[in-house]
C-alpha cells in the first residue's frame, strides 16, 4: 500500500513538471527508437537470410582465378556429381543487372524447371524466349503487371523485350523482391555467356552432416574451385549484418553517451525546487527509503514509458515502413534496392538487453543524486 | 510526573572539526511535560531553531541525550528516528515550507503517504485537519494562490494531520500582522486545551506574554539564560 501511495505521488509529481518531463521523454524515446531500429532490423535481416538459405543448395561451387570469381565450366558438374555423397550437381546461370531507369539492381536467375521455393503470386513461370517472371519489388519499381512488357538492355547494349508471365513471392522477401527469372538459354544470350559455362554449381548432398567432407573433396577434385557451404554463407550474412549493425550502434553510442550525460546532469543538478521538496518530505516524516522509492518510481515511469513508446515506434518503422534511412545502410543499397519489408520478429533477449541498458542507467542516475539529498538531516530545511 | 521530552547536557556543533565550527547549542538540559506550552525566546542566533530541531528529532545532538516519551532517541537509526518524528511531532516552519504547485489538500496529505493508509482515510484525515483550521472550502486551491495567513493555516493543518503529541512552531508570528498573530495564538490555545504539547521558538513579545504559554525558556549564545513559569 505504502509503495503504491508513493507511486501515486511520483506520477503526480511528474505531471506537475509537464515541460521538463515531456522534454526528457522525447529525447529518451528518440534514442530508444534509433537503437531499437538498428537491433530489430539487424535481427530481421539475419532471420530473412536464414529463410532465404533454407531452400537453397547445401553447397555452392564457384570457380576462382587470381582470387576473383570466374564462370565455371558446365562439365565440372559431372566431376562433382561423381563424388561419393553428392546426389546432384546442377549448373546455375545467374547474375546482376543494373537498371538505370530506376537506379535499382536486379538479380537475374535462369531456371529450366519450376523452382520449388518460388511461389507464384500471379500468372505462370516463363517457358520460352522473351518471357520472364519477376519479383514483387521489380514489378513495383517498373510499374508492370502480368502480360506487360519489360525492356532490359543486354550485354550487346541492345534493348531486349520480355513479357512478364508471372509475379512471384517466396517465404523470404529478401529472395524475391529484386528477382527476375527466365529460362537458361535466353538468359545466357542476355548476359553473353557461352553455353559451356555457368555462374556456379548447386550441389545437393545426401547426408547434411557430410557437407563439409564433400566440400573438401570438391576442392581436391577441382583445385581452382571455391566450395561454399550453406552454413558458411549464413555465417557471412550474419557477420555482414552484425558488422553493419555494430557500426551503426557505435555511431549512435555517442548519442547514448550524450543522453546519459544529460540524464546525469538532470539528476545531479537537482533543481533548488526538487532539493527543497526532498527536504520538506523528510521534515514531514518521509524517511530516506521513501524518498529514494519516490525517485525510483519517477525514473522508472519515465524510462519505461519512453522504452515502450520507442520500441513500438521502432517496430513500426522496421516492419511497416521498411526502416527508411537506416534500412538502406543496413541492407546495403547495391543489391537489394527494391523496398524491403522484413517479416516481423522480435528477439526477447534483445528486448531485455536494450531495456537493461537504457532503463537501469536512467533510474540509477535519478536515484543516486536524490540519495545524497535524502540522507542529509531534515533540519537543513529549517534553515532555508 | 515523567516529562514527555528530556534534554540532558545537549550540544549541537555545526561543521565540527573545521575552522568554521559553530556551537549552536552549548550544553542545555531541559524538561518538557505533556500538555505544556513552552516558548523558547531569545535574539537571532541564540540557538532557538537548533534547539527546536533537536527537540523534534530533526537532527542529532553532537553530544548529550534526548529522550522522547521515555525512549532515548539520540542514537536511534535514521528509520526509527523518522518514525518517532512522524508519530510524535508536527512542525510549523517559519517559511511554512509548503509545495506551491500542490493543492491545499495535497500539501496536508504529505505526511500520510508513508503511513500506508488508504486513499479514503487519507482524504478523511486531511479534510478533518483542514476543517480545524477553517480551510475546508479551499482544499482544492493551489497554495501558491493563498495569502500568508492562509498558508500558515495550511502548514498547521499539515502538522496536525498525523495527530501528533507535540506541535513545534518556529517563529510562527514572524510573517503575520498583530490581528493574525492573535488569531494564530488563539488557535494554538485551542490545540493546547485539546491536550497537545506546544514548543514555540519566538522572539515576539506577544507570544511570550500570551496566556497560553506556561513557561518561557530564554536562550543566549546557545545556553539557557532563564527558565520561568509565566
Amino acid at each position: 500500500m505504502r509503495r503504491f501511495k508513493i507511486l501515486e505521488y511520483a506520477l503526480a509529481s511528474l505531471l506537475r513538471r509537464p515541460v521538463k518531463t515531456a522534454a526528457i521523454l522525447v529525447v529518451y524515446t528518440l534514442m530508444i527508437v534509433v537503437l531499437a531500429t538498428v537491433l530489430l532490423l539487424t535481427h530481421a535481416l539475419k532471420t530473412e537470410a536464414v529463410n532465404l538459405l533454407a531452400d537453397g543448395p547445401e553447397l555452392v561451387v564457384q570457380r576462382t582465378m587470381a582470387g576473383r570469381h570466374e564462370l565455371v565450366p558446365v562439365a565440372a558438374a559431372q566431376t562433382v556429381a561423381a563424388i561419393p555423397g553428392v546426389s546432384a550437381a546442377t549448373p546455375r546461370v545467374w547474375g546482376y543487372y543494373y537498371d538505370s531507369l530506376t537506379g535499382a539492381n536486379y538479380t537475374l536467375l535462369g531456371v529450366d524447371a519450376a523452382e520449388p521455393s518460388l511461389e507464384l503470386l500471379a500468372g505462370r513461370l516463363p517457358q520460352g524466349d522473351g518471357e520472364c517472371a519477376i519479383g514483387a519489388g521489380v514489378a513495383a519499381v517498373r510499374k508492370v503487371a502480368v502480360n506487360d512488357d519489360l525492356i532490359l538492355i543486354d550485354a550487346n547494349n541492345i534493348g531486349a523485350i520480355f513479357t512478364v508471365t508471372g509475379i512471384f513471392r517466396a517465404e523470404s522477401r529478401l529472395l524475391t523482391e529484386d528477382l527476375l527469372v527466365m529460362p537458361m538459354a535466353p538468359l545466357r544470350r542476355f548476359f553473353g555467356m557461352p553455353a559451356e559455362l555457368a555462374t556456379d554449381l548447386a550441389v545437393s548432398v545426401r547426408n547434411p552432416s557430410e557437407v563439409d567432407t564433400v566440400a573438401n573433396k570438391v576442392k581436391r577434385a577441382l583445385p581452382d574451385s571455391r566450395p561454399i557451404t550453406r552454413k558458411e554463407l549464413l555465417r557471412t550474412y550474419h557477420a555482414v549484418f552484425d558488422w553493419r549493425g555494430g557500426m551503426l550502434l557505435a555511431l549512435f553510442a555517442s548519442a547514448l553517451l550524450a543522453f546519459c550525460i544529460m540524464a546525469w546532469d538532470k539528476a545531479t543538478g537537482l533543481s533548488a525546487g526538487e532539493r527543497r521538496e526532498i527536504g520538506i518530505l523528510k521534515a514531514v516524516g518521509w524517511d530516506t527509503a521513501d524518498v529514494l522509492l519516490l525517485k525510483a518510481w519517477e525514473g522508472l515511469a519515465v524510462s519505461l514509458l519512453a522504452f515502450l513508446l520507442g520500441f513500438a515506434l521502432a517496430f513500426g518503422l522496421v516492419f511497416w515502413w521498411g526502416a527508411p534511412l537506416l534500412g538502406v545502410v543496413l541492407r546495403g543499397w547495391s543489391v537489394l534496392f527494391p523496398e524491403l519489408r522484413p517479416t516481423p520478429y522480435v528477439d526477447l533477449y534483445q528486448v531485455a538487453t536494450l531495456a537493461f541498458l537504457t532503463i537501469v542507467p536512467y533510474v540509477a542516475s535519478t536515484v543516486i543524486p536524490a540519495w545524497r539529498a535524502a540522507t542529509t538531516d531534515p533540519d537543513e530545511v529549517m534553515r532555508q | 510526573m515523567t516529562p514527555l521530552i528530556c534534554l540532558d547536557d545537549v550540544r549541537k556543533t555545526y561543521h565540527p572539526r573545521r575552522p568554521d565550527a559553530v556551537e549552536a547549542v552549548a550544553g542545555i538540559s531541559l524538561r518538557i511535560n505533556a500538555g505544556e506550552a513552552v516558548a523558547l525566546c531569545g535574539p537571532s542566533g541564540s540557538g532557538k531553531t537548533s534547539l527546536l530541531t533537536l527537540i523534534g528529532c530533526m537532527a542529532r545532538p553532537t553530544s548529550g541525550r534526548v529522550t522522547v516519551a521515555g525512549e532515548e532517541v539520540s542514537r536511534l537509526p535514521e528509520r526509527f528516528l523518522t518514525l518517532v518524528r512522524r508519530r510524535t511531532f508536527g512542525f510549523v516552519f517559519q517559511q511554512y515550507h509548503l509545495i506551491p504547485e500542490l493543492s491545499v489538500r495535497d500539501n496536508v496529505m504529505l505526511p500520510l503517504y508513508p503511513e500506508a493508509l488508504g486513499a479514503g482515510e487519507m482524504a478523511r484525515r486531511a479534510a478533518a485537519a483542514l476543517d480545524e483550521v477553517e480551510l475546508a472550502q479551499m482544499a482544492t486551491r493551489r497554495v501558491a494562490h493563498l495569502s500568508g495567513g492562509e498558508q500558515q493555516r495550511v502548514a498547521i493543518a499539515r502538522a496536525m494531520v498525523n495527530r501528533p503529541r507535540v506541535l513545534i512552531a518556529d517563529e510562527p508570528t514572524a510573517h503575520l500582522d498583530s490581528r493574525l498573530s492573535v488569531e494564530l495564538l488563539d488557535r494554538f490555545a485551542a490545540l493546547k486545551r485539546a491536550g497537545l504539547t506546544l514548543v514555540v521558538a519566538t522572539h515576539d513579545p506577544l507570544v511570550c506574554a500570551h496566556p497560553l504559554i506556561d513557561r518561557t525558556v530564554r536562550l543566549r549564545d546557545g545556553r539557557l539564560d532563564g527558565d520561568a513559569a509565566t
